[in-house]
């Protein structure tokens, strides 16, 4: 044999020992590349209704009452309310009665009584009943909260 | 004797040809079309040596003035890297190709569009830069951040660079897919426009996954959410940069909804992983029910040839969506426990679904009224039951793309703060908390360590021998230890910031490990994006627009 046959052989065994070494280096030898394994039968289904978020008429907010509850005992009731207010306009929080506002996502920039300036997750402040609060989100999206006490 | 030395060069022969395998080169956005941001290649990079010296090799800058093209001389894109010479689009509307190594080390290979030119080009440029008139989308514009992949498969060129950008010859910046050729610079083709600025889309920070000789890339909200946009994904061939008339989709038959924020990543057998963006529910105000085709605020698997949606796995409905746009891209591929596409939402949550095979796939356990969904394989922290019924899902700027390496994922997230909480005591989350989790552990010992990134807001990281990379916000580059090659530095409650009249284990929760920070490097801006690894060299791109080499 030609010492450019025994090359080419070289070659081509290099190449074939390259190629096996690649194929033993790659993790698809030692499993299938992309196993379906049973659907989990673990998770538990919870029907629950998602409160509505209802259009605020003439504003970038959305409102949803998550929770209403009588207190006979004061004469009241508490609430438990969310605003998503867009980016852009500022929104006039509806404050009616005391209110606890927690600001639960996003950034808005906010002109209360008590606080001004932007605001992130997990402020809180308190408003008295018909104060005047406005938020501007500075966000995308804001979420605030608004816990009241309702006296009847 | 000659048989001695023939064995001997066909085992060095042998052993380059197994060393192939695995690129040294960052071909991509997070390494490949997997996005594992990992560099399985890499020996000079070595924990001990990074400790010991890593530091500035070389500082390239956007030119001040017109030299710089547009008025924003900043990087939000990504750089990759293919044979010593780092790619990346600035939003200035330049793309560099800049040397790494050598005496002409941080100096410009070739600029796309050329400072100088006669005559237009064959894509019709001569030396504008690629930017869009109006609508540049959050810091994803004018110009380009949209990270380049680097393909073969180009008829005619050895290698080709694939990015998204506007044009602006056409409409002030209609958004086109854009071929150039690596070694010159030169235009190869541009795409058929897949986002018109007449829209509301543009190209954002899509970049292209390479397979199938396409490149597949998505279209985000040109002003975001105001208005959203409809989210479509693009097949764009290689060849010729036509546009796959037999891949289709589109997120949604509503107003909008579903932009492709991300980078679409492959799967093992060829199919596309894909997160997307918010529902038309909050940013369009006529838009008051759920649009009977909603693959918004999703994860999905495509079928490669048709874009059809193998699974879906959408853990906020559509009721609940405040703004938690999918926006970090997924990683997709192999581990120990089979074949996982992983991702963080907005909203701080991990998910990691099966990829599996064929489809399509639904789970009734995960799905709801008019939906066909799929169950994570786990998600992070653990959740009961999905989709949601209740929380608070907004925009909490969880976006970065995670990191993978063997079971190992690093990635930004909300954490057990989420949805525990110990009585009296606010929950503690932060968007700088990197998370290593162990995809393939029970859910109780998932959290391998915690570490809170110096900065604000971090960016992505990647990993090689062991050692983690992130730019942050702070001025620095950092390179962290995983605990499996150093001891950590210290421990921390696996839910960080419990008081410390409570102990860990007593609440619930346990101990463990803070990696050691192996170097900390002065560098110019913040590191949105990737760090990318090559050849023994760390390239980061930052938003003060300098491309920064650096070495042990």
């Amino acid at each position: 044999m030609t010492a450019s046959g025994i090359n080419r052989r070289l070659l081509v065994a290099a190449t074939v020992v390259g190629l096996a070494a690649c194929r033993r280096a790659g993790p698809s030898t030692t499993q299938q590349r992309e196993p379906t394994p049973p659907e989990r039968a673990d998770i538990p289904k919870i029907a629950r209704q998602i409160p509505p978020r209802e259009a605020i008429a003439g504003s970038n907010a959305r409102m949803a009452l998550l929770y209403s509850h009588a207190i006979p005992g004061m004469n009241a009731r508490v609430e438990v309310r969310e605003y998503y207010v867009s980016e852009g306009a500022a929104f006039p929080v509806p404050v009616a009665s005391e209110t606890l506002l927690e600001v639960l996502g996003g950034v808005f920039d906010v002109q209360a009584v008590a606080l001004k300036g932007e605001q992130l997750k997990g402020t809180i402040w308190a408003v008295q009943p018909n104060e005047r609060v406005v938020v501007r989100t500075t966000s995308q999206m804001a979420v605030l909260r608004a816990v009241s006490i309702i006296r009847q | 004797m000659r048989r001695p030395l023939a064995l001997l060069c066909l085992l060095v022969v042998a052993s380059l040809a197994a060393g192939a395998c695995a690129s040294n080169d960052w071909n991509a956005y997070g390494y490949d079309s997997k996005h594992f941001s990992k560099q399985p290649s890499e020996s000079a990079l070595t924990p001990s040596a990074v400790q010991a010296s890593l530091h500035v090799n070389f500082d390239f800058v956007i030119p001040s003035g017109t030299a710089g093209g547009g008025s924003v001389h900043s990087f939000t894109a990504s750089p990759s890297v293919y044979n010593n010479v780092a790619y990346v689009g600035g939003l200035n509307g330049i793309f560099y190709a800049i040397f790494g190594t050598g005496s002409s080390k941080g100096t410009v290979k070739w600029q796309y569009p050329p400072a100088t030119a006669a005559a237009a080009d064959g894509c019709g440029i001569t030396t504008q830069p690629l930017v869009i008139a109006t609508g540049s989308g959050n810091p994803s514009g004018p110009g380009i951040s949209s990270s380049a992949a680097i393909v073969s498969g180009v008829p005619g060129h050895t290698r080709a660079v694939i990015f998204g950008a506007p044009d602006p010859t056409s409409n002030g910046g209609d958004g086109r897919v854009w071929a150039l050729d690596a070694d010159t610079g030169q235009c190869i083709w541009k795409s058929a426009v897949i986002a018109p600025t007449s829209g509301t889309a543009k190209i954002g920070y899509s970049s292209p996954a390479i397979a199938h000789g396409r490149a597949y890339i998505g279209v985000s909200a040109k002003h975001p959410d105001n208005p959203i946009t409809i989210g479509h994904l693009f097949a764009v061939n290689l060849a010729d940069g036509s546009l796959d008339p037999a891949f289709s989709f589109t997120a949604t038959n509503g107003p909008g909804g579903g932009g492709i924020w991300s980078s679409p990543a492959i799967t093992p057998s060829g199919n596309v992983v894909v997160t997307s963006g918010n529902s038309c529910h909050n940013s369009i105000p006529s838009c008051a029910s759920e649009p009977s085709v909603n693959l918004s605020l999703s994860m999905m698997k495509l079928d490669y040839t048709n874009g059809n949606v193998l699974w879906q796995l959408q853990p906020v409905p559509f009721a609940l969506d405040a703004d938690p746009d999918w926006a970090a891209p997924p990683s997709v591929g192999q581990v120990s426990c089979g074949s996982l596409a992983m991702s963080v939402q907005k909203d701080g949550y991990v998910y990691a679904a099966d990829i599996k095979t064929g489809g399509p796939f639904s789970n009734p356990a995960c799905s709801s009224a008019g939906h066909s969904l799929e169950c994570p394989r786990w998600s992070f922290p653990h959740v009961a039951s999905l989709p949601f019924t209740g929380g608070t899902h907004t925009d909490t700027r969880w976006l970065r793309m995670p990191a993978v390496d063997g079971d190992r994922l690093y990635v930004y997230a909300g954490g057990p703060a989420l949805d525990e909480s110990v009585p009296g005591h606010p929950a503690s989350t932060s968007i700088r908390r990197m998370y290593s989790l162990d995809v393939c552990a029970a859910d109780a010992n998932r959290i391998r360590w915690i570490l809170d990134v110096p900065g604000f807001a971090p960016g992505a990281p990647s990993t090689a021998n062991g050692v983690i990379y992130i730019g942050s916000d702070d001025g620095h580059l950092y390179a962290y230890g995983d605990t499996s090659i150093l001891p950590p530095a210290s421990s921390v409650c696996s839910y960080p910031g419990l008081p410390a009249d409570l102990s860990c284990s007593g609440a619930g929760f346990q101990p463990v490990g803070v990696p050691v920070q192996l170097k900390a490097v002065t560098i110019s801006g913040s590191v949105p994006g990737v760090p990318a690894i090559s050849n023994g060299q760390v390239y980061i791109a930052t938003t003060a627009g300098h491309l920064i080499g650096l070495t042990p």
